[in-house]
């Protein structure tokens, strides 16, 4: 059974695709083979790990469309051994809109998600709170929030909690006793010293819910989607590459113990 | 006015979720438990109101304080009487897990100081 994990946060530009392309990379370098699911209309993760639109002829439209539809019909490999891409078009978008009149729409891509041979799955959210972030909630294990350090997100991220509580059906106590998601600090900027004071002092409470490892902002993450290829790729030595090969480490511990393996720290040479 | 000083009073909606306030008074009671063993193993006094607080204008926080301080005392009181019982204010948090006795009655004597002292710094 994959290990399912939603990359999700309805404000937009929080670094979700990053984070989905570059835990995706670091996971399949460490030696695991891992899904990653684009459901987001833009296809930004297809595109940015180097699959062109011309390149496939189904995408996760059609996951949504045709009842039943397996996702493995539409999966391709990437230019990263065990790592794979079910891909997304701008037609997401539609079949979005077709699925409002279908029974159980919420359960659509768990269903397609079954019987799976990878150890992780990684769902790459659109920014909004509709039927495709409900599927993938539906569907997850785990939730990844990637935030900004910013006043907005702080909003967005209340929003956020209370639609998972919906949705998994959670109790308070049991969404935060429970290991459930994680929020992730992205473009994070040392030097925005008042703001991050005030952000940092509001996410307090939930400081056993984020990463230890904030990652920074860095040229090199926004350099490596031009390049469309994952930071271990594009430049190894960058702060973005350190600051992802942690998180996938933070992450890999929880995996641990959510699976009771035993813990064993990946090896940083080996994401290239 | 100072950038930061136009913060104050500014809310969030993550600040008003109910799972931040569960969040927030779990962190407290666990605080306040962790202070009151420091201070037994120590034998010191300490005072978290202070001063300075007081000068920052922490006035919500002081009568927050303050109304913690009068349900503890309270706790502790109604735990040292046979059969004696205590019902909190649902608007107020929850007390903290059952505390030893020796500790119990250094707590009361601290509390006791610490309400003279509260009610000296009140008054100035």
């Amino acid at each position: 059974m994959p290990f399912i994990t939603a990359i999700l946060n309805q404000k937009g530009g929080t670094g979700k695709t990053t984070t989905t392309i570059n835990l995706g990379a670091a996971l399949a370098f460490q030696g695991h083979r891992t899904l990653m699911v684009d459901l987001d209309p833009q296809g930004h993760t297809t595109i940015g790990i180097g699959v062109e639109p011309e390149s496939f002829r189904e995408s996760m439209a059609e996951v949504f469309t045709i009842p039943k539809k397996n996702i493995n019909e539409v999966v391709v490999p990437t230019y990263i051994p065990k790592l794979f891409v079910a891909p997304a078009t701008i037609h997401l978008a539609q079949a979005a809109e077709q699925v409002y009149s279908r029974v159980f729409r919420e359960a659509i891509l768990a269903q397609a998600l079954k019987g799976l041979d990878y150890e992780f799955v990684i769902i790459d959210c659109p920014p909004s709170l509709g039927v495709l972030t409900t599927n993938s909630l539906y569907a997850c294990d785990f939730i990844i929030i990637p935030c900004q350090i910013s006043r907005y997100s702080l909003d967005g991220l209340a929003d956020l909690l209370t639609t998972i509580e919906t949705v998994k059906s959670l109790g308070l106590e049991e969404l935060f006793q429970g290991d459930h998601f994680r929020i992730l600090l992205t473009m994070f900027d040392k030097r925005n010293r008042i703001t991050n004071e005030y952000i940092l002092e509001q996410l307090k409470p939930y400081r056993e819910k984020t990463f230890a490892t904030p990652i920074m902002k860095n040229e090199a993450l926004n350099q490596a989607q031009i390049a469309q290829k994952s930071i271990f790729d594009y430049d190894p030595k960058s702060s973005g590459a350190q600051d992802y090969y942690q998180m996938t480490a933070e992450f890999l511990e929880i995996w641990q113990k959510r699976n009771n393996l035993p813990e064993k720290r990946p090896n940083l040479q080996s994401c290239r | 006015m100072a950038k930061k000083k136009q913060f104050a009073g500014k809310k969030t909606k993550l600040a008003e979720l109910p799972l931040t306030r569960v969040l927030e008074q779990k962190a407290g009671d666990e605080a306040a438990w962790e202070e009151l063993q420091t201070s037994g193993a120590t034998g010191s006094r300490q005072l978290i109101l202070s001063m300075e607080r007081k000068e920052e204008e922490a006035a919500g926080p002081l009568a927050a304080a303050y109304l913690q301080v009068l349900e503890e005392l309270m706790v502790l009181q109604a735990d040292l009487e046979p059969g004696g019982e205590f019902h909190p204010s649902p608007d107020l948090p929850a007390p903290p897990a059952r505390i030893p006795l020796q500790i119990l009655e250094q707590a009361l004597r601290q509390a006791r100081e610490g309400l003279q002292d509260l009610h000296r710094l009140l008054s100035t």
